[in-house]
């Protein structure tokens, strides 16, 4: 009878401790406090923006930037869901445009870099030697889903080129043709030609920097077709650390911090090519 | 004495807990179709070009799923049921296992085996990004609801019946045919519509492995998951589609279900 009565109460006192463990490790990983700085930022920022945090955080005693990467048009979604985060960093003004119409972020956003939409293909592959081989008849080509910015500025650029006489909407046609897949973000899209899934991504030259991409090359598509390619950034609306954020901010735009965006490839805010 | 009041307490606290984890369930969908319903566009989206893409295409894909996996899992479930083969046990938790395998794990798995880098790429094909990679997705994912279904079912049939069967003469195919089949067939009509469900509501291996095409491999999940970054009212009204397709799928289970009980 005893024992009866014990086995179901040892059983629960085994699951609430595997709980609490649980939650205490979860707790590990969050102390929150005015010590840090949430960065969204776009994904074709993840290795710059890594190391810009940690450039900020040896500048800054005791300060952790966290950051989340994903394509600016889901982190703006993710801030007008109610998303905390300090400073969102756009890969485009269209996405920053909204989430200021939105009213989640505060103060005018600032340019603080430019990229270019490219053609990622493999080193050695071959196939893909310049723009007007996408067309190749059974090319696997991956691009971004509409709503992401390297999506838009792809779709942009090739009722661009269609128009072109050099290319024409037949190129268009025949490229949009070989587009297997619609990523959810450009680090997706890169990835698919990295495992050798696919032949050539639409993403940034920016996308083949990064450690263990170097046998990716980009081919860049030129600023007539894709149009202005502009890295907004701006402080959120309601954020935890106002403070950290406007210093993030300034550090984005400092002179040291343009050598490491340049380093990655990326142009400054402005001027030519 | 102490026993009631401890009973009547257990009662209310259980109650009470039980209310709340259906507060907890139901909140969000209620919330969810409200929102949408109130949206700007949800009836529009309803006949948008994309919306109805994802809705022919997840129809046709589950289907041919639906079909792959009761001609494959019948005999499966057949087998497991049935036969005491050596390493039984390492069979039956390799169907099940991807109950529990991540489907964004099951994903990777089937694009590094049939993409083209894997050992079917070598032979110059590859199935990535195709129609067919849906389909195979939806399979890997789903079946193993059909099989464990379908194993109860024939686990429950009176061997007695398939003994007399063959005694009269039966060949083993007919007693399978005849006799195991229409016996477990309510069992079976189950496993297929929880597998269908399954299969439709798939996200995270097709992703993986079919990519996200409008028209070719963009089902209803990964519509709701587009269309959520440029027109909220038709991601909400997706949404709640899927949501109408799940409650029917349970409701008509429970009915199946309740049928047998009514038999026996």
């Amino acid at each position: 009878m005893r024992r009866k009565t014990t086995r179901p109460f040892r059983l629960a006192a085994w699951v609430g401790a595997v709980v609490a463990a649980m939650l205490a490790l979860a707790a590990c990983g969050s102390p929150d406090g005015e010590r840090t700085v949430t960065v969204f930022a776009a994904a074709s920022l993840t290795e710059v923006f890594n190391e810009m945090g940690r450039e900020f955080e040896r500048r800054n005693e005791g300060v952790e930037v966290r950051l989340s990467y994903q394509a600016s048009s889901t982190l703006r979604i993710q801030l007008e869901q109610g998303a905390e985060a300090d400073v969102f960093a756009s890969a485009d003004e269209f996405n920053m445009d909204l989430a200021a119409d939105a009213g989640v972020i505060s103060g005018d956003p600032v340019v603080f870099a430019r990229n270019r939409l490219a053609v990622i293909v493999p080193r050695d592959a071959g196939q893909v030697r310049d723009l007007a081989d996408l067309a190749a008849p059974g090319l696997r080509v991956v691009a971004g889903d509409d709503a992401t910015p390297f999506g838009r500025y792809t779709n942009m650029a090739f009722e661009r080129l269609a128009a072109d006489p050099e290319f024409g909407p037949d190129f268009r046609d025949a490229v949009v043709g070989n587009i297997v897949s619609k990523e959810a973000n450009v680090r997706r899209a890169v990835a698919k030609v990295e495992i050798g899934e696919a032949d050539a991504a639409l993403a940034y030259v920016t996308d083949t920097g990064g450690a263990g991409r170097g046998d990716l090359v980009p081919i860049p598509i030129p600023e007539r077709y894709s149009g202005p390619i502009r890295y907004p950034i701006a402080v959120v609306d309601g954020a935890a650390s106002p403070g950290l954020a406007e210093d993030f901010i300034a550090f984005i735009l400092s002179e040291e911090s343009r050598a490491i965006l340049q380093r990655h490839n990326f142009l400054p805010p402005d001027g030519g090519i | 004495m102490d026993g009631t009041r401890l009973g009547r307490s257990w009662l209310v606290a259980g109650g009470g807990l039980a209310g709340l984890y259906l507060l907890f369930i139901s909140l969000p969908l209620i919330v969810m179709v409200v929102r949408g319903v109130g949206e700007e566009g949800f009836w529009a989206s309803l006949g948008e070009g994309f919306v109805l893409d994802a809705l022919r295409l997840s129809l046709a894909t589950s289907g041919i799923a639906v079909a792959i996996t009761a001609v494959l899992g019948t005999p499966a479930a057949f087998f497991l049921a049935r036969g005491r083969f050596p390493g039984h046990s390492i069979v039956d938790a390799l169907l099940e296992l991807p109950i529990v395998l991540p489907p964004a794990v099951a994903g990777l798995a089937m694009l590094m085996a049939f993409g083209r880098t894997g050992p079917l790429g070598e032979l110059g094909g590859s199935l990535a990004f195709t129609t067919t990679a849906v389909v195979m997705s939806q399979i890997f994912v789903s079946a193993p609801f059909f099989i464990r279904s379908a194993r109860v079912g024939f686990e429950a049939i009176d061997d007695e019946i398939e003994g007399i069967a063959q005694t009269l003469g039966a060949t083993p195919f007919a007693v399978f045919w005849r006799v195991s089949v229409p016996l477990a067939g309510r069992a079976l009509v189950t496993g297929l519509v929880i597998a269908w469900a399954r299969a439709i509501a798939e996200f995270g291996a097709t992703i993986m492995f079919a990519g996200s095409l409008q028209g070719k491999t963009q089902t209803m999940p990964l519509a709701v998951l587009a269309a959520l970054e440029s027109d909220l009212g038709a991601a909400l009204a997706l949404a709640a589609v899927m949501l109408v397709m799940a409650l029917g799928v349970l409701l008509a289970v429970r009915w199946l279900a309740g049928r047998s009980g009514a038999d026996a």
